[in-house]
């Protein structure tokens, strides 16, 4: 069993569905899950707070994932880990590129993504609270 | 006479008988004189005998009263009378009956005592001809005799009617003049005065240096004189001028007239006027300059060749250039020319053939072909004397023959290999054919042989011929030429579609006579044009398919989260009914989704072409087509901006419309993904009787050049592996097919695709339902 109690997970996505899928998931994990339909809204919740882990959809109206991908890799310090979740194929180079742990191809298995995210989480202390 | 001699010697010997001896001696003395002078008189008297009667002349003694009393033999020699017969009539019975009333009045004038000489009348002969006698006469006033003597001058005078007539005809018909040793013109002809247009008075007196052509020089007048004052003839032509200043040719001849002592005491000139004749010289020779004609003559016995001026320019030889020897005309050919224009020379001249050949020859600006006749003149013994002929240039008209022959060549090579059918029909004989080229052979499996002088009713069904027939009397009548784009057929090798065109050949009157037709067999092309339709379509659905495959994506990366979350649920046996209802709904939902986008899919890549038309509300296709490009406009950041007018309803075949759809809105996408402003507005209204799908992108319209031809199949501004070039051209017929219109709205500032379809309304439809 997976346990990711105490991880704050951020999932970017236009699909609500998907989303809740992926949520769902995490939630059963333990982890503490927010939203987010798009890159900009993530941003947006990204400055108000610290997540261990971010997983991003790339093609979204209103900011997508590799624009995401490269504002946080701007930022400095306590950076999330980050993912994605792609119908195209990206090769290794563009991946560290970006600063992304892994992509994700669609249509996605949510059981592989939970153990990957939450085995790039275990070398890392749980955030406070 | 001797008789009376005879007498006159016997009279004297019978007086010396009787006379006294004394007296003898004087007797004897006037005896002998006597004697003497009878002797002396006797010889007179058989002179003049002589003469009478061996004259020529004619010579008669004739009494007033109209006899002949004496007549010379010579009389019947002319006349061919005897004496007596002559003697027995009166001399005015033998006389011309035209002549009778001169003579009678000619011997009245005689009788009373004058003379006559050199009276004329004809006398008639045995033989019923008449001579012409010229009298002289004298009368005997004392016996009334008439001595006479008459000359037959029949044959003199013939001689002079024959020269005045002669000299007649010549003085009409030729110039004559006499000059005198000087020169001077001392008499002329009418004729000279008439063509000179000087008078007798101008003219006479005056040097024949009045008449000389300035041209002409002094050095033919002193030619001329030189010969005529050395006493031969002068032949030759003249130029001269007329008073009026006019230019009159003169053959001449001028020859010295000389006395009996062989001294020149004029000189006599006869011109004939040949103006006419030169001036046809000069258009002969002007005839033959142009049609290039160079004239020769060539002497066999000397070997003399003579050429004409243009025959140096046909041989591009100068006069000084050639010596005027046949061997010099033989070097001038060439040696292929040689062997056949000299074999050719020596059969002419051995009689066996014409001397008409073309041979050729090397001149200094190349080889030329000569074209050359000729003809040759024999003696009486049949050996050539003077051979004479013709040279002209063929080198073009060998050079055309040449081309011609190869043009037909081509031509015929050109149909054998012609990858379509050709075929020609006269029109005046029923549209039999009379050209049937290889390809047609092998399309309709006929031989040219079995159907050339047949007709179309004679290998077609009947139908089918008549159908032929028609559009091959339209193709006469017509005046461009006549396309049938499709136009089925059955050949020996099974039914075919041809690509027909017709046209016209017109006789020189104008009317139809040749039917000229090609056959293209687009039979494989309407194959490989099915099968590229197809491969188009495939093409754009594979330039779908990461579109399509983002569409499924998602509802699979749900479905199969929903369903392991169930799974886990059912597993922890923490059943919520509620909440594993609600999944099951998402997820039936979520599979819609993708079915819709299958089904969609899967009309879109079927060949609807036979799908029947339905009636089906617009908006419900529109979402259907949506379904595969919504994503694509998503992942390239495309706005698509959807404004459609509630429950139209269209007939249409619901997959070829979505294909059109899509097909535009792919193209607008295509168009400015890569734009600064990127927005597709798909539209949908009704007007009047039309509804009207507007498909605009932010692009800026498209350029003049291209509008005029994207709708052409095959036409594309993608790079190349992009697109097929087929999207609007087949759109275009698919919208026709649905009565309807595409076209491009120029007035539109963006680009803006326009179709159009009839309108249906709920109202008609619900009718129609009843």
């Amino acid at each position: 069993m997976i346990s990711l109690v105490g991880k704050k997970i951020l999932i970017v996505d236009d699909e609500k569905l998907l989303r809740e899928v992926l949520r769902d998931g995490f939630v059963d994990c333990g982890a503490n899950v927010a939203e987010a339909e798009n890159g900009n809204r993530a941003l947006e919740m990204l400055k108000k707070e610290r997540f261990d882990a971010v997983i991003s959809d790339v093609k979204m109206p209103g900011g997508d994932g590799i624009f995401l991908m490269g504002k946080i890799k701007e930022q400095g310090g306590d950076k999330p880990k980050c993912f994605l979740c792609s119908g195209f194929d990206f090769n290794s180079e563009q991946i560290r590129a970006m600063g992304v742990v892994k992509v994700f191809s669609k249509p996605f298995n949510e059981q592989e993504i939970l153990e990957i995210v939450s085995d790039s989480l275990k070398s890392k202390p749980t955030s406070a609270g | 006479m001797e008789k009376s001699i005879k007498a006159l010697e016997e009279s004297l010997a019978i007086l010396t008988k009787s006379v006294p001896t004394d007296a003898m001696p004087k007797l004897k003395l006037a005896v002998d004189r006597l004697a003497d002078f009878s002797k002396t008189f006797s010889a007179q008297v058989v002179e003049l005998h002589n003469f009478f009667t061996m004259s020529l002349d004619l010579l008669c003694v004739a009494g007033t009263d109209g006899m002949f009393k004496k007549l010379n033999p010579a009389f019947s020699k002319v006349l061919g009378y005897s004496a007596d017969e002559l003697l027995s009539q009166p001399f005015l019975d033998f006389v011309h009956p035209d002549d009778l009333a001169a003579t009678v009045k000619e011997v009245e004038k005689l009788s009373s005592g004058a003379s006559t000489i050199g009276f004329e009348n004809r006398y008639r002969t045995k033989d019923g001809s008449y001579r012409l006698f010229s009298w002289t006469s004298v009368p005997d006033t004392k016996t009334g005799l008439l001595y006479a003597t008459a000359r037959d001058i029949t044959e003199q005078r013939k001689r002079e009617v024959e020269h005045d007539q002669i000299f007649a005809v010549v003085n009409e018909a030729a110039l004559i003049a006499r000059k005198d040793t000087k020169g001077n013109i001392i008499e002329v002809n009418d004729q000279f005065c008439k063509i000179s247009g000087y008078s007798r008075q101008e003219l006479i007196g005056k040097n024949h240096s009045i008449l000389n052509h300035c041209a002409q020089g002094t050095g033919l007048s002193l030619e001329i004189w030189d010969t005529i004052s050395s006493g031969r003839m002068w032949r030759g032509d003249i130029k001269n001028t007329a008073k009026d200043g006019s230019l009159y040719w003169v053959r001449t001849v001028i020859s010295p007239i000389k006395d009996f002592q062989n001294k020149i005491i004029s000189y006599l000139s006869v011109r004939f006027d040949i103006t006419l004749e030169k001036a046809a010289e000069e258009e002969n020779r002007f005839i033959l300059d142009c049609l290039g004609l160079g004239i020769w003559k060539f002497n066999p016995t000397t070997q003399e060749l003579h050429w004409d001026n243009s025959m140096y320019r046909l041989y591009d030889l100068n006069p000084a250039d050639f010596s005027g020897h046949y061997n010099a005309w033989e070097s001038s050919l060439t040696l292929e020319g040689k062997t056949k224009a000299v074999d050719e020379l020596g059969k002419a001249l051995r009689g066996e053939k014409e001397f008409d050949t073309i041979f050729e020859i090397q001149t200094k600006v190349g080889k030329r072909s000569i074209g050359a006749r000729g003809k040759v003149i024999r003696d009486a013994a049949g050996a050539p004397q003077l051979m004479y002929g013709v040279n002209w240039d063929v080198t073009n008209a060998k050079l055309t023959e040449d081309k011609l022959i190869e043009k037909e060549q081509l031509l015929s090579t050109i149909l054998d290999t012609l990858p379509v059918a050709v075929f020609a029909k006269d029109i005046q004989q029923d549209f039999q054919w009379v050209l049937w080229n290889k390809y047609a052979e092998e399309l309709f499996g006929l031989k040219a042989k079995d159907c050339l002088g047949k007709s179309d009713f004679d290998f077609f069904p009947i139908e089918q011929a008549r159908f032929f027939l028609q559009k091959d009397i339209e193709a006469s009548q017509s005046k461009t030429v006549l396309d049938i784009p499709e136009e089925p057929a059955s050949t020996k090798n099974g039914y075919v579609t041809l690509h027909t065109k017709k046209t016209v050949i017109r006789d020189e009157k104008g009317s139809p006579k040749i039917l000229l037709g090609i056959c293209e067999n687009i039979s494989p092309q309407k194959e490989a044009q099915k099968q590229l339709i197809h491969s188009a379509k495939m093409s754009s659905l594979g330039e779908m398919a990461a579109g399509v495959a983002h569409e499924i994506n998602n509802p699979l990366a749900i479905i199969h989260g929903k369903a392991r979350r169930l799974l886990k649920v059912l597993a922890n046996g923490k059943v919520d009914a509620k909440e594993i209802q609600e999944d099951l709904q998402k997820i039936e939902m979520t599979s819609d989704r993708i079915t819709k986008i299958v089904k969609g899919l899967r009309s879109f890549s079927r060949n609807a072409e036979k799908d029947p038309m339905e009636k089906i509300l617009l908006n419900q296709v529109i979402d259907d087509t949506m379904a595969f490009c919504k994503e694509r406009f998503k992942n390239h950041g495309v706005e698509l901006r959807i404004n459609l007018e509630s429950d139209l309803i269209v007939e249409c075949s619901p997959p070829q419309l979505g294909q059109v759809l899509l097909n535009l809105l792919n193209n607008a996408h295509d168009a400015i993904e890569n734009l600064p402003e990127k927005w597709v507005e798909l539209t949908c209204c009704t007007k009047g009787d039309w509804v009207e799908i507007g498909v605009t992108d932010s692009g800026p319209g498209i350029p003049e050049a291209i509008a005029d031809r994207m709708m052409e199949p095959f036409f594309t501004t993608k790079e190349v592996g992009k697109g097929t070039g087929l999207g609007l051209s087949l759109s275009k017929g698919i919208i026709e097919d649905h009565h309807g219109k595409l076209s491009l709205d120029r007035r539109a500032t963006n680009t803006r695709f326009v179709i159009e379809l009839p309108a249906f309304s709920q109202s008609q439809m619900e009718k129609k339902a009843a």
